[in-house]
């Protein structure tokens, strides 16, 4: 059974049922030892089946040996995580397959899982002769790339607007951003810690290109993110405009929200900085927000305010649905045919190599 | 009552401590009713510390600030009209034309510009093209002309500039091209040949939205481009 499966939640809801009862009934029968342990029961369950549910939300645990792996202490960069393969739907003609690797990182000495996702026509004889472009999805925090697949349905989504022709066949990539499942990394080079940042622009870049057909161009690469995701999207194509030619945040703030190690989350982490102390680049941006979350709304209207060409900036709105996945499910097909238009398509011709 | 405010959570809280308090002064009362009083008092007990305390969660981090966003409809999405150009109809049987808007005088170009379209134009109504613009001399633009007739998924748009034609002019093509034919909104590029380069450099500067790249080649440009898509999926802005 699955710990993110709807079934886990209705067992952990009958155990707390029966602890209940249990409680109830050895009550009378049993002195303070016996009593006690029943209590304790009835609260165990009760606060696990919580937070069972909660992470069925966000994804932060995707499998029982991810959440044992964190609490028996060992790091998950030696002993990556394997979440367990989604669903393969590889053999249904028109549409995408998802594929879970692992990319070592050289030099961000990160190693984590990714999952792929591979559009129908990648498999196809003419696919086979093209390169894609290239989207890098990131997750909110706390969650994993699974809250895309498992909660976001990112393969329906994708899959649907490829095959109505809204959005190119885009190869995209869900990494993970820390190593430490509780580890909140914005995306950024931790002091001391994950230096995700350079795993997601150099180490993740650098594997796509050499073992995927994918563009290995600027105007071919794009992110995505939600959340804390968001946030990343925005900050590393801003920060890495050589390398991203658009980036969509979904309920994205302007700022970090952490401390780096550095103090960069004053400066060259925080967008608001950024756009007023470095002269804008001439990349895209897609924000989109609910209009009843004051967190997102506030600081994609600042990045809004302060952006100047050549740096160009599209919003997109919900009425309501707050901080969740309901607002990130409404804004997934905006989003990604927004994304494609500013990429560029996929090619026959063959790609420059990449030196860094 | 709002579901982020004080009072939702003082009232959950208060119901909590009352079943809690109920629960107890019932417990040794209820006769063979007993065991099921006992159970639901306990249960109903967990069910509210566990509200409660997702209340004053949600109160600070506000997932959900409101009745309305725990109901997010998929209602608001809206996928915008399909784009008409006033040419499709001769763009349906002709791919090359001369294409001189009323309004492009002020273009001051050596001879009326060529629009060329891809060959299955016609057969994807609901689909806006990105465009190329090509910047050269009377003496390339049959060449030209042949090569751009290869290149799918574009429009192509060449130009004879002449000593009047100005970027500030041409600043309205974007506008006018979009009447005639079902171009992108950005995504575009110019092609200029090396006498041109400047003239290109104003005109992209002045409408940076617009266009992508600056090239001299025009097979660089097709492969830069965006796809031809269909109408894309919209938020509200």
């Amino acid at each position: 059974m699955s710990i993110d499966s709807p079934l886990t939640i209705v067992a952990g809801l009958a155990t707390t049922l029966m602890a209940t009862v249990l409680l109830v009934l050895v009550w009378d029968r049993r002195r303070i030892i016996g009593r006690t342990a029943v209590v304790a029961a009835v609260l165990l369950s009760m606060t696990g089946t919580a937070a069972l549910q909660l992470n069925s939300i966000v994804e932060a645990y995707p499998s029982w040996s991810s959440l044992f792996a964190h609490s028996a202490g060992r790091n998950d960069a030696d002993n990556p995580p394997v979440p367990p393969a989604p669903p393969a739907n590889g053999s249904r003609p028109g549409h995408g397959r998802t594929e879970t690797v692992t990319v070592a990182g050289p030099t961000s000495r990160m190693t984590m899982p990714m999952i792929v996702y591979f559009p129908a026509a990648y498999d196809t004889p003419a696919g086979r002769r093209l390169k894609f472009p290239v989207i890098e999805a990131f997750h909110g925090h706390p969650g994993t790339p699974e809250a895309w697949v498992r909660r976001l349905d990112i393969v329906s989504h994708l899959d649907r607007e490829i095959a109505a022709g809204r959005m190119a066949p885009t190869v995209v990539l869900l990494p993970y951003q820390t190593t430490d499942h509780l580890l909140d990394t914005e995306c950024t080079n931790i002091t001391g810690g994950p230096q995700t940042e350079t795993y997601l622009t150099h180490d993740v870049r650098r594997w796509a290109i050499d073992h995927l057909r994918v563009r290995a161009d600027q105007p071919g690469w794009g992110l995505i993110g939600y959340s804390a995701g968001g946030f990343c999207a925005m900050n590393l194509a801003l920060k890495h405009p050589d390398l991203y030619a658009a980036g969509a945040s979904l309920s994205g703030d302007s700022e970090p929200g952490i401390k780096v190690g550095d103090g960069s989350e004053k400066t060259t982490n925080s967008i608001t900085w950024r756009l007023t102390h470095r002269p804008p680049p001439p990349i895209a941006l897609y924000l989109g927000w609910s209009k009843d979350e004051s967190t997102a709304r506030l600081g994609s209207l600042r990045v809004l305010r302060l952006a100047k060409a050549p740096l160009l900036v599209t919003t997109g709105t919900v009425p309501h649905g707050g901080h969740s996945l309901g607002v990130w499910q409404q804004m997934e097909a905006p989003a990604f045919d927004w994304l494609s238009a500013n990429l560029s398509r996929p090619t026959t011709a063959p790609q420059p190599s990449v030196s860094q | 009552m709002s579901l982020t405010g004080r009072g939702i959570i003082l009232v959950s809280a208060a119901l909590t401590v009352l079943l809690a308090a109920a629960t107890v002064l019932l417990w040794r009362r209820g006769g063979r009713w007993r065991p099921p009083i006992r159970v639901a008092g306990l249960l109903a007990v967990e069910v509210l510390v566990v509200l409660t305390a997702g209340l004053i969660v949600n109160r600070s981090e506000r997932f959900y600030p409101s009745w309305q966003a725990l109901a997010a409809s998929h209602s608001n999405e809206n996928v915008a009209k399909p784009p008409v150009g006033r040419l499709d109809g001769v763009l349906g049987t002709s791919r090359v034309v001369r294409w001189s808007p009323p309004e492009g005088s002020g273009w001051r170009l050596a001879a009326p510009a060529i629009l060329i379209v891809p060959a299955d134009y016609a057969q994807h109504p609901d689909r806006s093209y990105p465009v190329i613009v090509v910047l050269t001399s009377a003496d390339r633009v049959a060449s030209i002309r042949a090569e751009a007739t290869t290149i799918a998924d574009a429009l192509t748009v060449v130009a004879v500039p002449t000593r009047g034609t100005t970027a500030a002019e041409l600043a309205t093509l974007p506008a006018r091209l979009a009447q005639d034919a079902r171009a992108a909104d950005t995504g575009w590029a110019i092609v200029a040949d090396t006498a041109q380069t400047t003239l290109a450099r104003q005109w992209h500067s002045l409408v940076p939205a617009r266009f992508r790249l600056v090239t001299t080649a025009l097979a660089t440009a097709a492969e830069r481009l965006p796809p031809a898509l269909d109408t894309p999926v919209r938020l509200h802005p």
